[in-house]
């Protein structure tokens, strides 16, 4: 828990830094939102780490593919 | 999945709601009660509660309120009525660190100074606290954050676990023992509620990382830090007064003029700047349908003087990742959807919380069962069965109509007895004495419906219509709490 949550923030302090759009407020939220999500994910491969169940890692292979699709289309803006 | 995976998904899953059962119940119910505050706010007004008005004239009231107490001309905000807060409240006096707000609230159909008892709320406040913040300010909102990143691990890890068999979206063991009820429940409530549960425990995250984010991440997309990010999100401050007096026009008609221009900006609020000056504004601030955001966010500006528009914010246009953050409140507290998306975030509310407690119950049930200690078993039931009587009794407290520090007392201290009773209960009493905090709760619910019934029958249907809402759904909790409670009573041999 405490490895991810420090993975985590470096993850949203680099969105911050890194993230493609000069707006200040898109660039923090995206951190904000990738970073906890990078948490959570963290949290989750640990579980998956412990139990090694195949069908959470279809899962979040699967949810990573669409985010990517998505965001790569543009289409999550509006 | 592979038995060994099942075993180690299963205890994961066992464990993580042993830690954190107690404190999700704890949020959850909570939580059921902040998203319905506007109207407890309403319901505890009683006697007191006005009718909402079709038309206000805010001219009128804004000179009603001058009348009867000099405004402070440099900022004047008004608060418009709505059918759960139908007085108009006008305050004045710089906010914030400027200085204290001076206000006062005019029934809208009259003009005459009342007693604003939904906006001066006691009792609402009390439970509503203690879900956003836990009374321990930005770290409390912080650690409830965290607890619904232990609720959104715990639904996902469940819904993995399930074996996903048809039969089980409706299968109810009731009369079959109370670990098969337990289990049944807590596999009908996360399944059925899945996706409201998600939508709140997902939002509930954001809720307070968001902010925490806002705050330590703030300096890297900003040289200003902090102070530059929170003026970009909320707008620039309004000019500053030029010194030059100039005739301001009737402040309905700007109002009607903004209507006309934008129609979908429904208005909560009119902030004035330097009234009576050539650089007076008033800003606009509201919601607008179908949009997820808050008064913050969706505002309009103009010059008082000719109505020339100088500005507008709102979230509409602007990236992904702003409108996400921006919509995290409205999803949370159920701004969506009119009475079907609160009625739908209550039932997420109440699901969340019978999900903790019958997790909490089942993993109990299996501790005592293997000769664990029984102080888990006491402190859950002391903490959870003392909320839910607490949050009966000060809702009775509220209906007999109790001051404000007596509100907190009866809540405090209701909590504090019922808890220590529940804890410090010998061992054999200790299943009867849970199930008469459970009737004894449902018993104060109806008692506090009983006596709003009463009041609201005086009451026209109109001002009435949210109380009674309020009322069906104590009714309800309140008659299956009996029901319950009385159940265990006298079959304490079949009780957990």
């Amino acid at each position: 828990m405490l490895g991810g949550g420090a993975a985590a923030v470096l993850v949203a302090m680099a969105t911050v830094l890194a993230w493609p759009d000069a707006r200040g407020l898109e660039r923090l939220y995206a951190g904000v939102f990738i970073g906890t999500a990078a948490w959570l994910a963290a949290i989750f491969v640990a579980l998956l780490a412990a139990s090694g169940a195949r069908a959470w890692g279809r899962v979040l292979a699967l949810a990573t593919v669409a985010a990517a699709v998505v965001l790569l289309h543009g289409g999550w803006r509006s | 999945m592979k038995p060994i995976t099942r075993r180690l998904l299963h205890a994961s899953h066992t464990w993580a709601g042993a830690v954190f059962g107690l404190a999700v119940f704890i949020v959850c119910l909570s939580g059921v009660w902040a998203a319905a505050d506007a109207h407890l706010r309403h319901w505890e007004a009683g006697a007191r509660r006005l009718a909402a008005p079709a038309e206000v004239d805010i001219g009128q009231m804004l000179a009603a309120a001058q009348a009867h107490a000099p405004l402070d001309m440099r900022q004047i905000s008004i608060t418009l009525p709505t059918a759960l807060h139908p007085a108009v409240r006008v305050s004045s006096g710089p906010a914030g660190r400027g200085g204290p707000q001076r206000g006062i609230s005019l029934d809208p159909a009259t003009g005459r100074p009342v007693a604003d008892a939904a906006g001066s709320a006691a009792m609402a406040p009390i439970v509503t606290t203690l879900h956003k913040s836990l009374y321990a300010g930005f770290p409390g909102r912080i650690a409830v954050s965290l607890v619904g990143v232990a609720f959104t691990v715990l639904l996902l890890g469940g819904i993995v676990l399930h074996p996903r068999r048809w039969r089980d979206w409706t299968a109810l063991r009731l009369g079959k023992g109370w670990r098969a009820a337990a289990f049944d429940l807590h596999r009908l409530a996360g399944l059925w509620l899945l996706p409201v549960l998600l939508l709140n425990g997902v939002t509930g995250i954001f809720s307070g990382l968001g902010a925490l984010g806002t705050l330590t991440l703030s300096p890297l997309a900003y040289p200003g830090g902090m102070p530059q990010a929170m003026a970009e999100l909320t707008g620039s401050p309004p000019a500053r007064a030029s010194g030059v007096p100039a005739a301001m026009p009737p402040l309905q008609t700007l109002l009607d003029a903004h209507r006309l221009r934008d129609p979908g900006l429904r208005a909560e609020s009119i902030t004035l700047a330097n009234w009576g000056d050539a650089e007076a504004s008033l800003t606009v601030a509201g919601t607008r349908p179908g949009l997820l955001s808050t008064a913050v966010f969706e505002r309009a500006r103009y010059r008082a003087r000719d109505g020339l528009l100088l500005g507008e914010d709102s979230v509409r246009g602007r990236g992904g990742w702003l409108r996400a953050f921006v919509a995290v409140q409205p999803l949370h507290y159920a701004r969506y959807g009119g009475g079907w998306g609160l009625a739908l975030n209550l039932a997420g509310g109440i699901g969340a919380a019978v999900l903790a407690a019958t997790g909490t119950l089942l993993w109990l049930g299996r501790r005592a069962a293997q000769g664990g200690p029984p102080w888990a078993g006491r402190l859950a039931a002391g903490c959870g069965g003392g909320l839910l009587a607490a949050c009966a009794a000060l809702l009775l407290a509220a209906a007999i109509g109790l001051d404000a520090s007596s509100l907190a007392r009866v809540f405090w201290g209701g909590w504090a007895a019922v808890a220590t009773g529940l804890m410090l209960a010998p061992v054999r009493h200790q299943r009867r004495a849970a199930a008469a905090v459970l009737a004894l709760a449902g018993g104060l619910l109806l008692g506090a419906v009983g006596i709003d019934l009463a009041r609201s029958l005086a009451q026209l249907l109109a001002v009435a219509a949210p109380a009674l809402c309020v009322d069906a759904f104590l009714l309800c909790a309140g008659a299956v709490l009996v029901a319950l409670g009385l159940r265990l009573q006298f079959r304490s041999k079949d009780s957990p």
